[in-house]
């Protein structure tokens, strides 16, 4: 017990080191770089009194950088902890965020969207409203009228189906879109960029994925119950359905909400819930906390790299799987896919 | 302890009845063991008998009490549910595994605490398997998991412990060790036990109280000695059988033997 205590203070501490040196070192960084004494300037301008701040970088740091840091941050602790919330629930080392097709649902809202020319807030809007659809319809489908025999195996079917509709549809978008302008900027948008991020549309996503993660986080013990059968769940004493519906809720928020703000991002759901466990063990109380953290400073560096080994951005679903396949296998090799 | 079934009865549709008018009285502390042929419906029966499926017609009753009328949590803090077992797609320790039996009594947000986990260790002191608490329960045997198990049940303080075949799938020193827990914590700590068997000797062995399921989905009920008899047993798998008691150095034990006569 001691020495897991320990352990616990010193990668929380740690991993909350790890996101703040990296974020002051991705606002520094970029294409037009700004020396970190002049990133502390904008944020401290009384302190550092001799630093010279341009109107420029302040713009750079507080504008551009910092909004698309901080949503770096938020969606990578978001889909990493839905996907082990995903996992947990499911009983499935293989289900992600989207297993029940919301972030299908999200693309079908945003490229709709785009299709039809409507702003970026617009775009926003419709991608959240049709995830949460999809989660809905995933609800109807697996619904059960007689009581008590509604079975997860009902739900994760009910989500491929629903998936494969939006996915359809999104073809269909596609198929029908103009392939000199439109259909590029549905495509790029598919592949996830965290580019265009300003303040306004971070704070209108960024409350459901906090709160989606706050209740992911509120139920990181009762995961390792419902990985369990739901009957030896229920001999435990816990409300099955409610929480099954808690967490689901939770995590289409976040899932959603990530999507809608930055498009579809492979990938991250499935590798950092994995790592977690292989350093952390399957304890969902773990787990959990430790994906949240692991999956900001991962999607920090996946996208400042995104932003700055190339003059123009690389989508990041590509660099994610990319950087991420070959540091997962060394992983995999090293522990056997077991907690050490 | 009182654990009552009145006149249960359980129907799948309204074509085939599985259970009709079961009823008994468990007075704790005391072993009830559950014997029955494949598919009389012994697991149906504690499914239905603990509210985890619902009885067609017929109750359930705790303390006197229907089990309906319990709320969900003080209900599972006085009965422990283990079922057989099955390994969890993630490799959790034996501890992590353990604590989850604390869930009764733990609110919905609440994260086990220091107390639970010295239930932990005193429940697995219990089943005596401390050695495993940092274990993986993927990396021990098929007999440990099973205490672990049943460790899992105890760390809730339960009154009655209610166990699927908690012995098949285990060698004969791994079921001895099973049912000597079971005794024990009749005996010694007052917790009562109701156990589906396929050994109608192990029943002899443990059991103050039986009770066998008839292929009609009928059961009888009694004293273990009076309902384990040649025609009982016969009637209810369809087999000719031989009871003989063997003097052993230290007991008298009762062999219970299917005659082959297919």
């Amino acid at each position: 017990m001691e020495k897991t205590v320990k352990s616990r203070i010193f990668w929380t501490i740690g991993i909350i080191a790890a996101i703040l040196l990296l974020s002051v070192a991705a606002l520094a960084v970029g294409r037009y770089q700004i020396p970190v004494r002049q990133v502390f300037a904008v944020f401290f301008p009384g302190l550092s009194g001799a630093e010279e701040v341009t109107g420029n970088m302040r713009n750079t740091v507080l504008n551009v950088r910092l909004p698309r840091i901080l949503l770096s941050l938020l969606a990578g602790a978001g889909m990493s902890a839905a996907g082990a919330a995903f996992q947990a629930l499911f009983a499935n080392p293989l289900a992600t965020p989207d297993t029940l097709g919301v972030a299908t649902g999200a693309s079908f809202g945003a490229v709709f969207a785009i299709l039809f020319g409507l702003s970026g807030m617009m775009t926003q809007l419709f991608a959240l409203g049709a995830g949460i659809l999809a989660v809905g319809l995933v609800y109807l489908v697996s619904a059960d009228r007689r009581s008590g025999r509604s079975s997860i195996v009902m739900i994760v079917l009910a989500g491929m189906v629903v998936s494969a509709l939006f996915s359809a549809l999104v073809s269909l978008v596609k198929y029908v879109a103009d392939p000199q302008d439109v259909l590029p900027a549905i495509t790029f948008w598919l592949m996830g960029s965290l580019s265009g991020t300003t303040t306004e549309k971070l704070l209108l996503g960024a409350p459901f994925i906090l709160v989606g993660l706050v209740i992911l986080f509120l139920y990181r013990w009762k995961l390792n119950v419902m990985t369990l059968t739901e009957e030896e769940a229920a001999s435990l004493g816990v409300r099955v359905k409610q929480v099954r519906a808690m967490v689901i809720l939770g995590a289409a928020m976040v899932t959603a909400s990530v999507v809608s703000l930055c498009g579809v991002i492979g990938w991250v759901g499935l590798l950092v819930p994995h790592i977690s466990r292989m350093i952390f063990g399957s304890n969902n109380q773990r787990v959990l906390p430790a994906s949240m953290g692991l999956g900001a400073i991962f999607m920090l560096v996946i996208d400042t790299l995104a932003r700055c080994i190339t003059a123009s951005e690389i989508p990041v679903s590509i660099l994610t799987a990319v950087i991420g396949a070959p540091f997962f296998i060394l992983l995999l090799r090293k522990t056997g896919g077991l907690p050490s | 302890m009182t654990f009552e079934v009145r006149e249960g009865t359980f129907r799948y549709g309204h074509e085939r009845t599985v259970l009709q008018n079961i009823s008994f009285v468990l007075e704790g502390p005391a072993i009830l063991a559950v014997l029955g042929a494949n598919g009389a419906g012994k697991t149906t029966l504690m499914k239905c008998m603990l509210g985890l499926m619902p009885w067609t017609s017929g109750a359930s009753c705790l303390d006197g009490k229907n089990i309906r009328d319990y709320r969900r949590r003080e209900f599972w803090s006085q009965v422990g549910y283990v079922p057989q077992a099955k390994q969890s797609a993630f490799a959790y320790t034996v501890e992590e595994m353990v604590v989850l039996g604390r869930s009764a009594r733990l609110g919905p947000f609440a994260q086990p605490r220091k107390r639970d986990w010295e239930l932990v260790g005193r429940a697995l002191e219990t089943v005596g398997i401390s050695h495993l608490r940092t274990r993986l329960c993927s990396k021990i045997s098929g007999g440990e998991y099973q205490l672990a198990i049943i460790a899992r049940a105890l760390v809730t303080g339960p009154k009655l412990l209610v166990l699927d075949e908690p012995e098949s799938n285990l060698d004969f020193k791994n079921q001895m060790i099973v049912l000597d827990v079971l005794r024990r914590l009749c005996a010694e700590n007052g917790i009562s036990a109701i156990l589906n068997t396929h050994y109608p000797e192990h029943a002899a062995d443990i059991a103050h109280k039986a009770l066998l399921m008839m292929p009609d989905g009928t059961a009888r009920f009694g004293g273990a000695a009076s309902i384990l008899t040649e025609e009982n047993l016969e009637a209810a798998f369809d087999v000719p059988v031989s009871i003989r008691k063997v003097e052993l150095p230290d007991c008298t034990h009762t062999c219970i033997i299917p005659r082959g006569t297919l």
